[in-house]
């Protein structure tokens, strides 16, 4: 248990050196971020014996993961930019559920992969805002404690 | 004037949906139904979306610009918010996406 939980803590002390070299200076982002992707990539590890339900899962877990990280990337630089910040964020919005719409309709129509499995991937992005506003619940609870 | 604006709205819808109903039958029907419905539903969830996601940049940068201590936490509850917002707007595509190129209700895909 001690050694998973070792092994946990190097995999994600990697990633988050990994996303400080790529400009996440804060450290609450790059720990959000880090989580996503530690998440996605462990239940697609986990999933990945289940066939083709598994691979739409890393389909749908991919997809979401680069539009966070890209999320992430830009919201911490524009939130301290004095101008400009919302429209360029809208454009970009725009422009990232352009491809994403480019990569899903290869997905569902071309490769035809199962729709509950990429929903599921998809979701990877709502269950790590829970799971981090949990951890910050509890945390409070304890402080207050 | 939004009164006014939901009464036309509505007006449109039931002009754009009558011919649909009562001229086509059985596939082609469903077919002039969806392709209406995914247009409309994209349209206004990339729309609401859009709105949502720069109503939220605007707040968080005000926010920072007032008290530029709290442009740490700000940030990571701006973050949470745009990634639920916008797995909104992938979740309609997907949806929408199903519906145009996959209708189940005309031998298209079904949920595995």
């Amino acid at each position: 248990m001690d050694r998973a939980a070792g092994m946990m803590g190097k995999v994600r002390h990697s990633v988050e050196s990994a996303l400080y070299r790529r400009g996440f200076r804060q450290p609450d982002v790059r720990r959000l971020v880090a989580l996503q992707i530690m998440l996605a990539a462990g239940l697609s590890l986990l999933f990945a014996f289940t066939g083709m339900w598994g691979a739409a899962f890393a389909a749908g877990a991919l997809i979401a993961t680069v539009n966070f990280y890209a999320l992430a990337r830009f919201a911490q630089m524009a939130i301290h930019v004095p101008q400009g910040a919302a429209g360029a964020q809208v454009m970009r919005f725009f422009i990232r559920l352009g491809l994403t719409g480019v990569v899903l309709y290869v997905l569902i129509i071309r490769l035809g992969v199962p729709l509950s499995g990429l929903l599921a991937g998809l979701t990877t992005v709502v269950v790590t805002a829970l799971a981090w506003g949990a951890v910050r619940y509890s945390g409070q609870k304890v402080k207050e404690a | 004037m939004r009164k006014m604006l939901t009464i036309l709205s509505v007006a449109l819808a039931m002009v754009a949906f009558a011919s649909a109903a009562f001229a086509a039958e059985g596939a082609a029907a469903v077919i002039t139904a969806t392709s209406w419905a995914s247009a409309m539903g994209m349209a206004l969830a990339a729309a609401g979306c859009g709105i949502a996601q720069g109503m939220g940049l605007k707040a968080a940068c005000e926010g920072t610009a007032r008290n530029p201590e709290a442009g740490g936490k700000l940030t990571v509850t701006l973050i949470l918010g745009l990634a639920f917002i916008e797995s909104l707007a992938i979740y309609a595509l997907v949806v929408n996406l199903i519906l145009i190129f996959a209708n189940p209700w005309v031998g298209g895909v079904t949920l595995q």
